[in-house]
């Protein structure tokens, strides 16, 4: 496949001045055929994500792996260096002291859980990204806006995706009551 | 937008609970059940009637303060999720009057209970002699009886204000009143609770002492606060009282903070056990060898199990605490594990070889939760069951939840 030249679109972007308006054109993208799309907000919006069909986030899965991990490993660590590699007599207690491990098995849970969830957090919102640019600074300010991407081509030939109809998409967006409705195009931070 | 559904949906007053002769019934039997298992346990063996009492005694005076307490946090902190439930918490503060007399009762066991109330016992030890300034009876009846008339002062004012919004007293002004009484009720709460603690469970053993007990007695009271109020809430909802007004999203907030409050109490046993056990000082230990050895060891590691790992395990999935029946059954593990938590803490000190099941420890608690559910029923049957004039109701029923 070429790289085609010049910017490379990024989808079709429509502009909503309120979020009961943004909320209903979601949910409307999410029952069409544009499966692809994404909304920018300048502040979280409480049910946005159900109207745009989102799942459940898989970070509690990472922290709560890496969580028992932290245990398993803090347990295994003290086990060994308190009675196999290093065993010293504190206060005449036993070599293998469980009561004396639980802070630290404690701390290294949350340690490594608190770590996974940050990094879990950054991996599934595809952060840090260098290839993309806030494509409208008011997005960021006091307007509400979606974005309407092409459709990643198809491998599977039996079935192929027709292909991306910009001009179809910011039809759509304009029965939505999408306002300054216009192709945008990546910009990276390096290109 | 929650805002938008709220307007659609009109919220219907489910009223107060409607009269049943069987609940009644039922709670009446439990009473006698109480009263028979008392006496009869009494005149075979003072010691196992008295300490039956004093766990039944304290398990539900523990939820009915605790449900004081909560009232006045959602006050102070101008909750909005729990404005449906909070209704059913006030009925459990209810209770408190019935304290007054039970803590009365209680004062006849006080010879066979605490040891520090026997002359020659305290006489030639050092310790205790030390101690006769605070563990005297004199005192100790003095300070219990003023502390539960100020608990009950406090539920007559933050209580009746709450219900004063029924019949249309103005929320703002109810707000900046109970605002204030809940700061000073939190406070008041924090000395007299670790108060009771110390008085009516830590003194079995006059010699050991531990400024985490307060905390560990308010943490197991609070878990079970949560553990009564699901249960209520469910029963109610199912009976089809709190249709419209609590959702999945109420369960599953309540199921939070028993969770919540089921590590806590995890963590500050943990931390009252982790440091008696690394210092090691002759006082403090006595308590946990006592309860360390013989047939103690087995119920002292299960009962962490079983408070601890069990629920925190089938809580920690979002969806097991949006799903009503495992919530009810958790719930009621808690309290089971609630009473056998009182249980370690008082039968040690009269049986060292290991635990005592009798028919009285049952007989005495069923009376006690007689008295208890005739007293918040009928607290339910003269007030509506959601304060219906809560201007956060709309917004906590239709809250978005994550």
């Amino acid at each position: 496949m070429h790289k085609p030249s010049g910017p490379q679109l990024a989808g079709v972007l429509g502009f909503f001045d309120d979020p009961e308006s943004l909320m209903e054109a979601t949910a409307k993208v999410r029952d069409s055929n544009y499966k692809h799309f994404d909304c920018f907000t300048p502040f979280a919006i409480h049910g946005l994500d159900a109207a745009q069909g989102l799942p459940r986030s898989r970070v509690p899965y990472v922290t709560g792996v890496f969580a028992f991990t932290g245990t398993a490993l803090a347990f295994l660590w003290q086990y060994s260096a308190h009675s196999k590699w290093w065993p010293h007599n504190i206060g005449g207690k036993p070599l293998n002291s469980l009561p004396a491990y639980v802070p630290i098995i404690f701390e290294l849970s949350i340690l490594l859980g608190g770590l996974a969830t940050f990094f879990g957090m950054l991996y599934f919102n595809g952060l840090p990204n260098l290839t993309k640019r806030s494509f409208d600074p008011s997005i960021t300010n006091d307007r509400f806006a979606i974005l309407i991407e092409p459709t990643p081509e198809s491998v599977d030939d039996d079935h192929p995706t027709p292909p991306f109809a910009p001009e179809q998409a910011e039809q759509f967006l304009k029965t939505l009551g999408a306002k300054d409705v216009r192709k945008v195009y990546n910009e990276g931070w390096f290109s | 937008m929650a805002h938008a559904h709220a307007a659609d949906q009109k919220l219907e007053n489910p009223g107060a609970l409607k009269d049943s002769t069987a609940l009644t019934a039922v709670f009446g039997i439990f009473i006698v059940i109480g009263l028979v298992a008392f006496f009869v346990a009494y005149s075979q063996d003072q010691i196992v009637a008295w300490t039956a009492y004093l766990k039944a005694h304290f398990f539900f005076l523990a939820i009915s303060i605790a449900a004081l307490f909560f009232i006045a946090l959602e006050w102070v902190v101008t909750s909005m999720w729990s404005a449906p439930v909070r209704r059913l918490a006030e009925g459990f503060t209810a209770y408190l009057p019935v304290i007054l007399v039970s803590t009365a009762i209680l004062f006849l066991g006080l010879h066979t209970l605490f040891p520090w109330t026997h002359p020659e016992h305290v006489q030639g030890d050092p310790v205790l002699e030390g101690k006769q300034g605070y563990l005297n009876v004199t005192f100790l009846i003095i300070r219990a009886v003023v502390a539960v008339i100020i608990w009950n002062l406090f539920q007559k004012k933050i209580v009746g204000k709450s219900l004063s919004v029924d019949k249309g007293a103005d929320f703002k002004s109810v707000y900046e009143s109970n605002r204030r009484w809940g700061v000073a009720f939190i406070i008041f709460f924090a000395i007299s609770f670790t108060m009771f603690a110390v008085d009516q469970l830590m003194s079995l053993d006059p010699h050991f002492f531990s400024t985490m007990f307060g905390v560990y007695i308010f943490a197991g009271a609070y878990q079970s606060f949560f553990a009564a109020l699901a249960i209520i809430t469910i029963i109610l909802r199912r009976a089809g009282y709190l249709k419209n007004l609590v959702n999945d999203n109420h369960i599953h907030d309540i199921a939070k903070m028993l969770f919540a409050f089921t590590v806590f109490w995890a963590y500050t046993g943990f931390a009252q056990y982790m440091l008696i056990w690394y210092a090691n000082m002759p006082e403090e230990t006595g308590y946990f060898i006592l309860r360390f050895n013989q047939g103690w060891e087995f119920w002292s590691i299960s009962l962490f199990c079983a408070k601890f790992f069990i629920p925190f395990f089938v809580l920690l999935p979002r969806g097991n605490k949006r799903c009503e029946e495992l919530v009810f059954l958790t719930s009621v593990w808690v309290l089971v594990t609630e009473y056998l938590d009182l249980n370690w803490m008082v039968q040690p000190q009269f049986w060292p070889g290991g635990p005592q099941v009798t028919f009285a420890d049952v007989g005495v608690w069923l009376g006690f939760l007689g008295v208890f559910g005739l007293v918040v029923t009928r607290f339910y049957k003269k007030n509506d069951l959601v304060r219906m004039k809560d201007p956060y109701l709309a917004d906590s029923v239709f809250h978005h939840h994550i």
